[in-house]
């Protein structure tokens, strides 16, 4: 239980230095902006919002959730206070889960005020409130936030240093987001159907939901059933969901073993 | 149960060997001095002890637990200062010694911790701007949390002024006279002993000399150097004070004869060496202090 005593520092460091309040008023003022302009200049119909509001969510919450972890255990080993850190009676397993839990609390707090000052909005102002949809919304933003912290803090231990994690994690959001749905179209486009390659309509929507942020976002359409995507029909969203907590655990047991292995 | 065994333990990064073969052994309750130049490879062998650092062979015991299996239970019985670690810029003084307490599941009272190790004045103040003796203070504040039954501290002094120096050194031997084992690494033969039990002496890697202090002390007093400057220096001469019981070692440096004696007398060596014809123009004697076994064994020239 030594991770306790890492969790509740590493929390009560980002209180201190005030990266709570900075991360809650982000995100507040993004959905509370978010909600009241699009209430003012659109229409006030919850669906109308989260369809407009997803595609940034989607952007802001991991890059945020990995700007906030990824220097989490380089930047320890960096700087030398890892050894004060290990001196005391904690594994390096204690250390990875602490971190983990420490400031997956910071971004679950800063996106849970966020989501529900916008929810507060929504229902007291809008005319058309679809009441599942949004919480629907507010809890896989939550587990966005979740699995991205856990992947920041993972990437974060696979490194000694703050540059090298700060590319690893700019290394794997690219190739994430961007590399990965380019690979796919190019196989997709340069396979014939009889090649072992062949991406039929249905294998490439399932590849497509690889991404933990494709896998999430799909899975709320599943869950929420409101948007009845083409891609949520073809993949189970059980699956989707347990393709979201292997990014969640995987990550950081692939870090864990890195930093386990390591000289400090 | 000795506190402290490293059997055969080896390091090896790459091409580089900071450890070969080292063996130690420290029983409880004693002082022990690890001695040795910058870049002996000190710190490598207490940082296997910690599990920061994984022997390439060999292996470590504390208090009887492996040192690489059972880490955690090592480090929750014993007060650590490690070489080269870092304060938590943003965390005052009483707050790193409140998160040890709270990491140790210990019940001290951190501003009496600041007290002994005299920086009670920094307990509000955040560590970042510590000067380098003040964090080494808190590192040591750090290492007493839990009331430990070993300290186990890497070169605890350096940073320190003098009076810190004699100050931390005040502090290990109260702890030692509490029953606490302790073990410290340092460069400076001075530091080491003062307060030591015993000590070892570490050399590229190799332990090249370990007894207790009194015994060390012993082996050097009992060593005196007489140097006999000679109007020429002959076989003869050379031949002469070999010949005499006590001498364990001639050597020649120009017209001077270097003769290292255990219990021989000055007056037989003198005689020895006159009675082949020489001529004695002038001699001194020096008696070897345990800087000097120091010394001798740390600036040997480095292997090619």
């Amino acid at each position: 239980m030594s991770w306790a005593a890492i969790a509740r520092k590493d929390f009560s460091d980002a209180v201190r230095s005030k990266a709570l309040w900075a991360l809650t008023a982000l995100f507040v003022v993004f959905m509370l902006g978010a909600a009241a302009g699009y209430g003012y200049y659109f229409d006030t119909s919850t669906l109308g919002l989260l369809t407009v509001l997803s595609g940034p969510v989607n952007f802001l919450i991991p890059i945020t959730a990995l700007l906030a972890t990824i220097h989490s255990i380089s930047g320890e080993l960096e700087s030398g206070t890892s050894k004060l850190l290990l001196s005391l009676p904690h594994t390096r397993r204690d250390v990875v889960i602490g971190k983990i839990v420490g400031r997956s609390a910071v971004m679950l707090i800063a996106v849970f005020i966020g989501v529900m000052s916008a929810g507060a909005y929504v229902f007291a102002v809008y005319t058309t409130v679809d009441a599942i949809n949004y919480l629907g919304f507010a809890v896989f933003a939550l587990l966005l936030a979740l699995v991205y912290t856990s992947i920041g803090v993972g990437l974060s231990a696979l490194a000694r240093s703050t540059s090298r994690s700060t590319i690893i994690a700019a290394g794997f959001y690219t190739l994430l987001s961007f590399v990965w749905p380019l690979i796919l179209s190019v196989v997709a486009y340069t396979t014939s159907e009889d090649s072992i390659l062949n991406l039929t309509p249905g294998r490439r929507q399932f590849l497509n939901q690889i991404p933990p942020t494709d896998a999430i976002t799909t899975a709320r359409a599943g869950f929420t059933s409101v948007m009845n995507t083409p891609a949520a029909l073809a993949t189970s969203k059980w699956v989707l969901l347990v393709i979201a907590i292997a990014w969640l655990l995987g990550v950081p047991a692939i870090g864990y073993w890195r930093f386990n292995t390591r000289d400090l | 149960m000795p506190a402290i065994e490293l059997s055969g333990v080896s390091k090896r990064y790459g091409d580089v060997t900071a450890l070969t073969d080292l063996n130690i052994t420290v029983d409880e309750g004693e002082i022990y001095g690890f001695l040795g130049p910058n870049g002996a490879g000190k710190s490598t062998a207490i940082n296997i002890l910690l599990d920061f650092v994984r022997p390439t062979t060999g292996s470590a015991t504390i208090m009887g637990y492996d040192a690489q299996a059972n880490s955690q239970a090592i480090r929750q019985r014993i007060g650590v200062l490690p070489e080269g670690f870092s304060v938590y810029d943003r965390l005052t003084a009483r707050k790193h010694v409140e998160f040890a307490i709270d990491s140790k599941n210990a019940t001290n009272d951190p501003d009496a911790l600041l007290d002994r190790v005299g920086i009670p004045e920094a307990a509000d103040r955040k560590a970042g701007g510590f000067s380098t003796g003040m964090r080494q203070r808190l590192g040591l504040a750090i290492a007493l949390v839990g009331d430990p039954e070993m300290l186990l501290l890497d070169e605890p002094s350096s940073g320190l002024d003098p009076n810190g120096a004699r100050e931390m050194r005040s502090i290990l031997t109260e702890e030692a006279n509490r029953g606490t084992t302790v073990f410290f690494s340092s460069h400076i033969l001075g530091q080491v002993e003062a307060i030591c039990d015993h000590a070892g002496i570490l050399q590229n890697g190799t332990l090249v000399a370990e007894d207790s202090i009194d015994a060390l002390r012993e082996a050097t007093d009992a060593t005196t150097t007489l140097t006999v400057t000679l109007d020429a220096v002959t076989d003869d001469a050379v031949a002469a004070a070999n010949a005499i019981p006590g001498v364990s070692e001639v050597s020649v440096d120009a017209s001077d004869l270097v003769v290292r004696t255990g219990d021989a007398s000055k007056t037989d060596v003198l005689d020895a060496i006159e009675s082949t014809g020489a001529t004695v123009q002038d001699f001194a004697t020096e008696d070897a202090s345990l800087d000097d076994v120091f010394s001798a064994y740390t600036t040997e020239e480095m292997p090619a």
